[in-house]
């Protein structure tokens, strides 16, 4: 009997070794081990035995039962990582297909400059002032010492909307308005960005509606010196760490003295090239020392306080920085330009 | 302005200076030099003699001649000039010799002849052509019978002179008058001012009257002079008129523009003996057609400032003298006027009449310096008596000239106060005295007497700049502002703005930067925020920018066609700009979005722009704004909606008040705006952005689960699901926390008119584990409460 139990135990054991699959395992499982196999079957036949007899049959039967569990479960470990692995052969893709990207969107390259220019001067313990844009003729030229027939109107090409408002031509009236609701008390330190307009017929180099940023310190001691320092620090965080400006003479109603503000050509480095025109230098903005009027007339003391203020034109910039040279890309939103500000520098 | 550094060098020594060099002082000093260039072109060319000349044998137009082009050096030239002869003294370009723009003159052979060189007119030297004579343009030039031969014509012309074009900053338009200008250039190189020598003549009893009836006119001078003879100017007169940009044209005319030239005063002549009455009146109030100099006919309007003669017409000051009083070749005896008229009077008539004249510039930019005026009288008349042997020259009439001396204080401690400079008394001193000022000085205040020429100087600032400008900015130190703190921080709302940009911008839109202005057949397409008119302009550009819009909607439209037009299909587009009516300026917020926002071509997954889209979009800003849902509530636009899509767009209101919209542009709009299925939203930020929002507050996470329930729910296709939805979370004593529609479904098996649609609930409860039970009585309470309020009932 028991002779017969071992070798049903190697003819098993020899076909689970065999086996390829685990249904195939299964089904040696069911055959060997289930209720109506060989095993089961011989230990039925085990209640007509005499006690010593049973005992040692009982003994053989379950270890053969034991072993062949083992096996079978042996198997399956090995089929069922075998599976995985043929699972895995199966399942190699194209890494190279497209990815499911979110399309990024931009911002407008103007607006990345007017944010730079708002954490720069932020940082600086600036804040941001903001002023109607349908302006007063009061505030866009008068209190910016621009009175009625002053020739430097001219530079100004105005769009009238009635005899005293106007699309206004610059930021400089919000300095007034500013000034004017601080009641003649500093320190004021502010940055002012925002559309402006003239009338000026669309090109490559004038645009009707343009974007400047205007900037305003008053206080007690200010100098001119210190405009130079602000607008070096401007000048090197936008224009790269070597730039150097230079001061020029210049005129506007509303500063004495006034100047024009060069950098250091960013493209050659100052040696002169197409960039710059030869000349190492770049005109950038202009600025100078409120004038006494200006402050005298938006109600503060010009014995007292004085102050500088600087016009930056944003689309200069821009231009500069990307290398940008027709003004009209900006306004005509063509997604192979906007597209490629996708990242601030 | 053009100008000769030969004419100059007559005023200030500047022949010893590089004009490079001389040009970058005289911009570092606040004169911006533009552009220069040599007044002639060509180099190794001399002044040769035509020895001989004859036909051409193969040409019907070309001459051969033998020209000595240096002293005993005889060589043969071919000339297509008609009036080249034998004889004459001509200007020669010898082989080598470069004319500019690459125009070199080479050794060659003209059908057959052999040519060594060319024999040269004016216009081919590079002087402008629109100030030269016909002969000059059309024939060689031809030089007196003294020229020396073989020496270099330019240099004997005059010719040889480097032209700076400089840009006047507004408020130095005195240099406009070389004198001033002068004084600018001598106080760079710290040289002297040579001003002509005025001889003061004048024979009492000049018959002529002159009165001043308006305050548009401070001086009004007169000067007659007789016996002048009309003729061509002298070379030097001539040269220094086209070196100055000037037209020669007779002496007479030719004096009257080189003294402007030289003061900044425009001077006007009259033809004496054309005057019956001999008197000049100064008055407004002409409302007339006249016809003036250039031979038109202007219609004249009472506020223009006009010099009156018998009665009429005799000039319109400033701006351009009457026909019937201009002098010609006849003319022998002048008045010279010398006056001061008022720029911006002036300017409106030289505007409107077109005729900004040279000398109307020169009142209008303000070039003047009246105080000089009688000095300017004389100065024309010693030109006349030298220029064009004037006979008779009577005393001048004028007005009373007052003048009053101008004196304006600056200290030292002022000076280093605004610059930031430490800069030394007599610094400051040396840099007057360069500029000529003169000056009281007491301890560190200098007390300046303001020359007249100067009416740029008004304070102590305006003198600040005159020492910074000749200090040289170069040398201001470079300092941050110590000052009290300010704290540099966005405003709440500035932030919020700011927070949107990047947010909309993350969310794969392009924000796009469009014009203000726009067209009145657009302005007032999908406007929903403005009930004022829009802003019109006085003079707009063009129709198409003539007022400023109301909506952002209509420009991104147009930026989706300009796109679409260029193949670009699927474009998401964002703006925050500014819309305008009368007195209102109104931030705005507009997205447009079409075509497909996400996707994955080769898997087939494509999500298309549409109304679900923009409304995800308003509701992220809302929620990203802390504006709670319970806030706000969309509400179908009116059925004849014209500018958006009835049944596909919605009002968003907080309270009763319209603070945007969502959905799609109408398709008529879409026809108007040549685009297609096109979503967007529009919304008031001014309102939004002023909503007061809450803090962020903690909420503890639940401890106990949740449970999930599937209901399919049959209505009517009008009921708005959602509002079913919020009314189970009402209605069921707290226990729904949140809902999900997960299908919508009509057609077969649902009765017509109706939809289905298959929300998932989700139970919980913060205090314990829901038992069957509980939610099975909610369940019940919620289908009895949704199919009393909306019909709604269990699908069979």
């Amino acid at each position: 009997m028991e002779n017969e139990l071992l070798k049903i135990k190697d003819e098993a054991l020899e076909k689970i070794e065999a086996c390829t699959s685990l249904k195939e395992l299964n089904d040696i499982r069911v055959l060997y081990l289930g209720k109506k196999g060989p095993i089961q079957e011989a230990m039925k036949s085990m209640k007509n035995m005499d006690p010593d007899q049973r005992k040692t049959f009982g003994q053989t039967s379950n270890k053969v039962k034991q072993e062949l569990s083992k096996s079978v479960e042996d198997k399956k470990e090995v089929l069922e990582h075998q599976a995985i692995i043929d699972k895995i052969n199966s399942e190699t893709i194209d890494l190279s297909l497209p990815s499911y990207k979110l399309d990024q969107g931009t911002m407008h390259p103007l607006s990345i400059i007017v944010s730079q220019l708002e954490e720069l001067f932020l940082g600086m313990g600036y804040q941001i002032a903001e002023g109607p844009e349908v302006e007063s003729d009061y505030f866009n030229f008068e209190l910016m010492n621009l009175p009625k027939g002053h020739p430097a109107r001219d530079m100004q090409d105005t769009f009238y909307i009635d005899e005293n408002t106007l699309m206004r031509t610059h930021t400089s009236p919000v300095q007034a308005h500013t000034l004017l609701a601080a009641k003649g008390k500093g320190p004021i330190k502010v940055i002012c960005p925002g559309k402006t307009y003239r009338r000026d017929d669309d090109d490559a180099t004038h645009s009707h509606q343009f974007m400047q940023c205007e900037g305003l310190v008053v206080d007690k001691n200010i100098t001119l010196a210190d405009l130079k320092g602000t607008l070096e620090v401007f000048a090197r965080k936008f224009f790269g760490e070597k730039r150097e400006i230079r001061l020029r003479p210049s005129y506007f109603p509303f500063t004495e003295p006034s100047v024009e503000v060069d950098i250091s050509c960013h493209h050659c480095g100052g040696k002169g090239c197409a960039m710059c025109k030869g000349t190492g230098w770049i005109e950038i903005l202009g600025a100078g020392m409120v004038n006494p009027k200006v402050l005298y007339m938006c109600g503060f003391d010009s014995k007292e306080y004085q102050g500088f203020a600087f016009g930056i034109g944003i689309e200069r910039v821009a231009m500069l920085k990307y290398g940008i040279d027709n003004i009209r890309d900006f306004y005509n939103d063509d997604l192979r330009f906007l597209n490629q500000f996708q990242r601030e520098e | 302005m053009e100008v000769s550094l030969n004419l100059l060098n007559k005023y200030v020594k500047i022949d010893d200076q590089d004009p490079k060099e001389l040009a970058d002082k005289i911009t570092s000093i606040g004169l911006e030099v533009e552009g220069m260039h040599s007044l002639a072109n060509g180099n190794n060319m001399t002044i040769g003699y035509v020895k001989e000349c004859i036909d051409h044998p193969d040409s019907d137009h070309l001459h051969v001649c033998q020209v000595e082009v240096r002293p005993g050096e005889v060589t043969q030239i071919v000339c297509g000039a008609p009036n080249v002869a034998a004889g004459q003294k001509v200007i020669v370009a010898n082989p080598g010799c470069d004319l500019g723009e690459g125009f070199v003159i080479k050794q060659s052979t003209i059908r057959g002849q052999e040519s060594n060189g060319m024999i040269c007119s004016m216009a081919e030297l590079g002087l402008d052509q629109r100030l030269l004579s016909p002969e000059d343009k059309d024939g060689i030039h031809v030089l007196d019978e003294n020229a020396p031969v073989g020496k270099d014509p330019l240099e004997y012309l005059g010719l040889k002179d480097t032209i700076l074009d400089i840009g006047l900053t507004p408020n130095r338009a005195d240099c406009m008058a070389l004198t001033s200008l002068a004084y600018e250039v001598a106080a760079v190189l710290k040289r002297d001012v040579n001003l002509p020598e005025i001889k003061e003549k004048g024979m009492p009893g000049s018959s002529i009257e002159v009165k001043v009836e308006t305050e548009l006119c401070p001086f009004f001078g007169a000067k007659l002079v007789k016996g002048v003879t009309t003729k061509e100017s002298p070379a030097w007169l001539k040269t220094a008129l086209l070196a100055s940009g000037i037209k020669p044209i007779n002496n007479i005319v030719d004096i009257s523009n080189y003294v402007m030239l030289e003061t900044g005063q425009p001077i006007h002549m009259y033809d004496y003996d054309k005057l019956t009455k001999k008197e000049f009146i100064v008055k407004t109030g002409f409302d007339e057609k006249a016809i003036l100099l250039d031979g038109e006919e202007y219609k004249l309007e009472p506020q223009d400032i006009i010099v009156s003669t018998d009665n009429g017409v005799g000039c319109v000051a400033g701006v351009m003298g009457a026909d019937s009083t201009k002098i010609d070749e006849n003319t022998q005896n002048i008045v010279i006027e010398v006056a001061t008229f008022d720029g911006p009077s002036l300017r409106e008539t030289a505007r409107r009449l077109n005729l900004l004249t040279d000398a109307s510039q020169h009142y209008i930019k303000g070039a003047l310096n009246t105080a000089n005026s009688l000095n300017i009288l004389e100065r024309c008349a010693n030109l006349l008596e030298e220029l064009a042997d004037a006979k008779e020259i009577y005393e001048t009439v004028s007005t009373t000239l007052y003048i009053e001396d101008k004196y304006v204080s600056v200290s030292t401690q002022q000076v280093n106060g605004l610059l930031g400079t430490n800069i030394q008394t007599n610094e400051i001193a040396e840099i007057f005295n360069s500029l000529k000022f003169k000056y009281e000085l007491k301890e560190d205040t200098f007390n300046v007497k303001i020359p007249t020429y100067r009416n740029d100087i008004t304070m102590a600032a305006d003198l600040i700049e005159e020492v910074v400008r000749m200090y040289g900015f170069d040398n201001i130190p470079s300092t941050l502002p110590e000052m009290s703190m300010t704290i540099g921080k966005r405003t709440e709302i500035q932030e919020k703005k700011h927070m949107m940009k990047v947010l909309l911008k993350d969310l794969g839109l392009h924000e796009t930067l469009t014009y203000s202005l726009t067209s009145p057949s657009l302005v007032h397409d999908f406007n929903i925020f403005h009930d004022q008119e829009p802003v019109k302009l006085a003079m707009p550009l063009g129709e198409e920018r003539s007022v400023t819009r109301q909506s952002i909607i209509g420009s991104l439209l147009q930026v989706i066609n300009y796109n679409q037009s260029r193949n670009m299909k699927d474009v998401h587009l964002y703006e925050l700009s500014t819309t305008y009516s009368k007195g209102v300026e109104l931030q705005n917020l507009a997205i447009a979005c079409t075509g497909e926002y996400h996707g994955l071509s080769f898997k087939q997954i494509s999500y298309k722009a549409d109304y679900y889209l923009v409304k995800g979009f308003v509701e992220t800003i809302f929620e990203r704004l802390g504006i709670n849902e319970s806030r706000y509530r969309l509400e179908r636009v009116e059925s004849d909606n014209q500018s958006f899509h009835p049944g596909r767009s919605a009002y968003i209101k907080v309270q009763n008040e319209v603070v945007g919209v969502v959905g799609q542009v109408h398709p008529l709009m879409e026809k108007k705006y040549d685009v297609k299925d096109v979503y967007v939203v529009e919304l008031n930020l001014s309102a939004l952005l002023n909503i007061k929002t809450g803090k962020v507050k903690y909420q503890p996470i639940p401890q106990y689960p949740s449970v999930s329930r599937d209901i399919a729910l049959v209505m009517d296709e009008s009921v708005p699901a959602n509002d079913v939805c919020q009314k189970i979370i009402k209605s069921s004593n707290k226990l729904v926390k949140a809902t999900n529609i997960f299908d919508v479904y009509v057609g077969e098996h649902v009765e017509a008119g109706k939809k289905s649609v298959a929300i998932n609930l989700t139970f919980q409860d913060d205090k314990k584990t829901l038992k069957e039970q509980e939610i099975n009585e909610a369940m019940e309470k919620i289908l009895k409460a949704v199919e009393k309020d909306f019909g709604a009932v269990l699908r069979g």
